[in-house]
C-alpha cells in the first residue's frame, strides 16, 4: 500500500513536470501586435561615411 | 544575500521532504538536479542529429523539412522533434533549479567558486541553443525572432549596417543569416558542452548519470507528453505580414516581451549585469577559509586511498620526495580542498589504537585531527548517565547534535566520511558505547558530494577501509537525515535505542580503556 501511494506521488510529479513543460512550451499566447494594427516599417540605409553625425530625433 | 538564502532554503526544504515522500532519499529528483541536466542535455544532442538527417538547411526548404518532420513522419522524427523541445525546456527548469538550490545550500562560495562561475556562461550557451532552434523552423515564430533578435542586437554598437535589414521583407531576405543559425545551433551545443566538462573538472567521480529509476521516469514522461502534445509549427514565415498572436515557449523567449517596453541597449545591460552578479555572488560575502588537509609523510604509504576517495580533485598522487622505499606521497591542492576529512576517513594510518606514539596519521585536518576524535570518543564515554549508551558521529550538516542527551552524545566533523572505520571498531570494542550511529546528510546529497557513498561502502566492506568483520552491526546505524527533519531523527535515535534494550549488553573485546 505504501509502495502504491508512493508511486502514485511519483506519477503526480511527474504529471506536474509534464503540464508544467507541456504549457509554457506554448502557452499563454504572445500578442505581438494588435490584428486591426498595419506594420510599416522604414528603413534608411546610408554606406557611405557620414561627414556629420546624424541628428536624432525626439521618439 | 543571506535572507534570500534563508528563504529559499526553508523553500527546498519542503520541497525535499515532499520529494523524499514520493522518489525515497535515494531517487529525490532534487539531489540529482546537475545529473539530470547532464541527462537531458544528451537528449537534446541525439534527438538533434537524428532531426538533422531530414532537416533541409536551406531558406528555402527549411519549413516543408520540419513539416516532413512532424508529419509524415511523426512516429519518429515527430516524436524526435518533440522531445527535443521538451528536453530543452525541461534543461532550463533544472538549471534554474540546480542554480537556485546549490546557492541555498550555500555551495557556492570558497573553493566552490569555481564550479558556479563556470556554470554561469553556461546558462548563456542554453539560451543562444534554444533561441536559435526556433529560428530554424522558419515558421510565424521563427520570423518574430529573427526580427526582434536582430533589432535587439542592433542596439549594441557591433554592425556597421543594421542587421534587421535582412529582414524587411521577402525580397530582402537571404540564406546567409539562416545560414548562420544553422552553425550557431550546431556550435553552441558543442561549446555548451565544453562548458559543462569545465564545470565539473574539479569533481572527482562527478555525477553526469540520473539514477536508473529517474532516467526512466523523466524520459516516459517526456515521450508522453511528445505524443499526448507533440511539437507543431506555427504558420509559415512570410516577411510581408507581421504576426500578431504568436504560440510562444515562454523558458526560452520569456526576455522578447520585455523590449516591448524596455529599450534594447537597457535589456542587454540587466541581462549581462544580472549574470555578472550571479558570477560574483560566491564573494558576496566571501566564506572564511578553512584550515586545509596537511600530509605527514612521516606516516604516509603512498597507497592513494585518499586520491581515489577525495570528491573535489585536491589530493594528487606524486613521485616520492623522502627519499622512503615508497613510489608516491598524497600531496595535497590548497586550491581545491573543501577541508570535508574524507580523505581522514580514507587513510589506512587514522586508526585510533596507536597509544606507544601521538596518533598521526599519514593527511588529516589540521583542526580536527584524529587523536581530538579518539579523546573526544573516550570522554564522551564517561559523559553517559543512564540507558542505552549511544555514541553519534555526525556530519555538521546532519544538525544530529541536537540528539544529545544523558544515553546519547554526539561527535560532530565536518562530514561523517571523516570518520575511519576503526574507530567504530574501537569505540565498541573497548565498550565506550552500547551502540554507534553515523548520522550523515541525506542519502545522495551529501554537502561535500561523496560522503555518505563512501561511508556506506566502508561499512559494508567494499571500498578502503574497511570495518572490520568483527563488529556487531547490530550496534551499529547508519542514518541519512536532512537538516530540516527533527522528527526523523528523534524517531530514528528511539528506534535505535529500543533495539539495543533487546540485545545484551555490549561485551569488550579487546582490554577496556581509559585513555
Amino acid at each position: 500500500m505504501a509502495n502504491f501511494l508512493r508511486f502514485l506521488l511519483q506519477a503526480v510529479f511527474y504529471a506536474a513536470f509534464a503540464l508544467t513543460l507541456g504549457y509554457f512550451a506554448t502557452m499563454p499566447p504572445y500578442q505581438y501586435s494588435d490584428p486591426e494594427v498595419a506594420g510599416i516599417k522604414v528603413s534608411l540605409s546610408h554606406p557611405a561615411d557620414r561627414v556629420v553625425p546624424c541628428v536624432k530625433l525626439t521618439p | 544575500m543571506a535572507t534570500l538564502k534563508r528563504i529559499l532554503r526553508i523553500l527546498y526544504s519542503r520541497a525535499e521532504a515532499l520529494f523524499d515522500v514520493a522518489f525515497g532519499q535515494q531517487y529525490n529528483p532534487l539531489a540529482w538536479l546537475g545529473a539530470l541536466g547532464w541527462y537531458f542535455f544528451w537528449i537534446v544532442a541525439g534527438t538533434g542529429i537524428y532531426l538533422y538527417i531530414f532537416f533541409d538547411t536551406g531558406l528555402t526548404n527549411a519549413y516543408a523539412s520540419v513539416e516532413y518532420i512532424t508529419n509524415d513522419q511523426w512516429y519518429l522524427a515527430g516524436v524526435m522533434r518533440s522531445l527535443h523541445r521538451y528536453a530543452s525546456d525541461a534543461l532550463v527548469i533544472i538549471v534554474v533549479l540546480h542554480l537556485t538550490r546549490e546557492f541555498s545550500l550555500d555551495r557556492l562560495r570558497g573553493k566552490r567558486f569555481f564550479a558556479w562561475i563556470t556554470g554561469v556562461p553556461a546558462l548563456f550557451f542554453i539560451y543562444i541553443c534554444g533561441i536559435s532552434g526556433y529560428w530554424l523552423v522558419w515558421d510565424q515564430l521563427a520570423q518574430y525572432i529573427a526580427i526582434a533578435t536582430t533589432e535587439w542586437l542592433d542596439t549594441l554598437p557591433m554592425f556597421g549596417e543594421p542587421i534587421a535589414n535582412n529582414f524587411l521583407n521577402s525580397t530582402a531576405l537571404g540564406d546567409r543569416f539562416f545560414t548562420l543559425m544553422v552553425f550557431i545551433h550546431i556550435f553552441a551545443p558543442l561549446f555548451m558542452l565544453l562548458m559543462m566538462w569545465v564545470h565539473i573538472q574539479r569533481h572527482a567521480h562527478a555525477r553526469v548519470n540520473p539514477p536508473r529509476p529517474l532516467a526512466i521516469g523523466t524520459a516516459v514522461t517526456l515521450i508522453v507528453l511528445s505524443l499526448w502534445l507533440p511539437a507543431k509549427s506555427q504558420a509559415p514565415a512570410n516577411l510581408d505580414v507581421v504576426p500578431t498572436e504568436l504560440g510562444f515557449d515562454w523558458f526560452y523567449l520569456v526576455v522578447y516581451p520585455l523590449l516591448d517596453v524596455i529599450p534594447g541597449g537597457q535589456l542587454w545591460l540587466i541581462i549581462f549585469g544580472g549574470l555578472l552578479v550571479t558570477a560574483l555572488l560566491p564573494w558576496l560575502p566571501p566564506a572564511k577559509p578553512r584550515p586545509v588537509a596537511v600530509v605527514s609523510l612521516d606516516n604516509c604509504n603512498g597507497c592513494a586511498r585518499c586520491f581515489e576517495d577525495c570528491p573535489f580533485s585536491a589530493i594528487e598522487m606524486v613521485r616520492r620526495s623522502d627519499g622512503k622505499a615508497y613510489e608516491l606521497e598524497a600531496e595535497v591542492n590548497v586550491d581545491n580542498c573543501m577541508s570535508c576529512g574524507i580523505c581522514v576517513g580514507a587513510c589506512p594510518t587514522a586508526t585510533p589504537y596507536r597509544r606507544a606514539t601521538a596518533i598521526v596519521p599519514g593527511i588529516e585536518l589540521a583542526d580536527n585531527p584524529i587523536g581530538k576524535l579518539r579523546d573526544d570518543t573516550i570522554a564522551a564515554s564517561h559523559e553517559f548517565i543512564k540507558g542505552r549508551r549511544i555514541l553519534v558521529y555526525a556530519c555538521e550538516h546532519s544538525s544530529a547534535e541536537k540528539l544529545n542527551d544523558e544515553s546519547t552524545r554526539v561527535i560532530t566533523m565536518p562530514c561523517v566520511a571523516m570518520l575511519p572505520p576503526s574507530v567504530v571498531d574501537f569505540a565498541l570494542s573497548r565498550n565506550l558505547a552500547d551502540g554507534i550511529a553515523l548520522a550523515g546528510c541525506a542519502e545522495g546529497d551529501c554537502y561535500y558530494r561523496l560522503g555518505d557513498e563512501w561511508t556506506k561502502q566502508r561499512i559494508n566492506a567494499e571500498r578502503d577501509p574497511y570495518l572490520r568483520n568483527r563488529v556487531d552491526r547490530h550496534r551499529l546505524r547508519f542514518w541519512h537525515f536532512r537538516t530540516s527533519s527533527s522528527k526523523k531523527r528523534r524517531q530514528a535515535l528511539a528506534e535505535f535505542a529500543e533495539e539495543l534494550h533487546n540485545l545484551p549488553k555490549n561485551h569488550p573485546a579487546g582490554k577496556s580503556c581509559d585513555g
